[in-house]
């Protein structure tokens, strides 16, 4: 079953504190403040919320949110 | 059932502090990157000739004193940091703490120190070997970090932490709970120092110049670790509460190794234990390995955030790979201020 923006937005959003509605589609992990050990702690909190593994190596090829949700759905 | 009843605690820092600015000053970082990406602010380093025989006394002292008693059968001191590689310090600190005679030995498992040493002190006392165990936890481990290297030399301090044991009913309050201990060798390369024992000492001599001198420092491989110690530290919780009988809501606090703030929130987050229930105090002690729980435990009896009857979740992961968690309901005794 897909992902949507908005499940992955709110996994974003609740994980690191962030308000909502900074959580967009092109919205870069680096605008959101998030570090090398931030995408660590991202993968295990889309594999607790939404069952999804990612390996860290996969991280480095995406930039923004919509670089993970399409991503997330290429391997779904 | 005989077990090992937690009836004293100290620990002792070094007065030195180094602050993440005089940290930051040589290595091309800021002080705020440093804190926002460990906890940390300052920690402290034995400096002035203290050898980790004198940090390992200055707390086993305090340890007894709050005991109340010298009566000891064995005396463990957990460390990654030895003085030498030969022979092992324990039998020196015990000399020092006028515990001549008794059995004394050293455990190295890193950054799981404290709860292997407890897992061997309380194996002591089951096996009625011992009735009481002083486990001293003393790190020294600063001076073999790079000064140069940026991913390693902000986050470790110095420091010694202990704790008696001594033998009760399981059914006490301070009796060591249900024990998990767990390894993987598979990632003993991870966070290393290559250089300096035997195995570089055969292939390569003394060493001093053929291999370069990155050797004699610690290795880590940071984003690896950190994924590693939040998964097996809540694997290894999961179990010991499950045996113990908990669920997460029960857990007044988790004391974990204190190596990044970050893994402690990582762990908290998998097993849904809120944070102002992970206890912290990173912030001005640095990664002091075996130490850090002792430590940690000492401050929060003495801040009175640890009061007789909390129900503490127990956890660390270190090199080796290791890993290891109990539980304890915290028992009424009194400490000393670390400084």
């Amino acid at each position: 079953m897909s992902v949507s923006m908005d499940s992955l937005a709110d996994v974003i959003a609740a994980r690191f504190n962030l308000p909502r509605e900074t959580v967009a589609a092109e919205t870069s992990f680096e605008e959101m403040g998030l570090d090398s050990l931030s995408r660590i702690e991202l993968a295990m909190s889309i594999h607790k919320e939404l069952g999804i593994h990612i390996d860290d190596d996969e991280f480095d090829k995406m930039a923004t949110v919509s670089d993970l949700l399409v991503f997330i759905n290429k391997i779904q | 059932m005989i077990r090992g009843i937690l009836s004293g605690l100290g620990g002792w820092l070094p007065p030195t502090i180094v602050t993440n600015e005089e940290i930051a000053a040589g290595l091309d970082l800021t002080p705020e990157w440093i804190e926002k990406r460990t906890g940390i602010k300052e920690r402290r380093v034995a400096s002035g000739g203290l050898s980790i025989r004198d940090l390992a006394v200055n707390a086993g002292i305090k340890a007894l004193r709050s005991y109340g008693s010298r009566d000891i059968d064995a005396v463990i001191v957990a460390t990654t940091s030895p003085d030498r590689l030969c022979p092992a310090v324990a039998p020196e600190v015990a000399t020092l703490l006028g515990l001549s005679e008794t059995g004394a030995y050293d455990v190295n498992s890193a950054c799981s120190g404290f709860i292997y040493g407890v897992a061997t002190a309380n194996g002591l006392i089951a096996s009625e070997t011992a009735r009481t165990v002083l486990l001293i936890c003393a790190e020294m481990f600063t001076p073999l970090v790079n000064p140069a290297d940026r991913s390693t030399r902000p986050l470790f301090g110095d420091g010694a932490g202990a704790v008696v044991l001594r033998r009760g009913e399981s059914t006490e309050r301070g009796a060591i709970g249900p024990i998990r201990l767990g390894s993987d060798g598979g990632g003993a390369d991870l966070l290393s120092i290559p250089g300096g024992a035997c195995r570089q000492r055969a292939a390569t001599g003394l060493g001093h110049t053929t291999l370069p001198v990155e050797n004699w420092y610690l290795h880590m491989d940071g984003p690896a670790i950190f994924g590693h110690a939040v998964n097996r530290m809540t694997q290894s919780a999961r179990v010991v509460l499950s045996q113990t009988g908990w669920s997460c809501d029960d857990v007044d606090w988790f004391v974990g190794h204190q190596a990044n703030i970050r893994i402690l929130h990582g762990v908290g987050y998998e097993l849904g234990l809120s944070k102002a229930k992970i206890a912290s105090n990173i912030d001005h002690t640095g990664n002091t390995l075996a130490a850090s729980i002792p430590l940690l435990l000492n401050d929060m009896v003495d801040r009175g955030d640890l009061k007789p009857g909390n129900r503490v979740l127990l956890g660390a992961f270190g090199a080796g790979l290791s890993w290891g968690a109990t539980t304890i309901t915290w028992p009424d005794i009194s400490v000393e201020r670390l400084e």
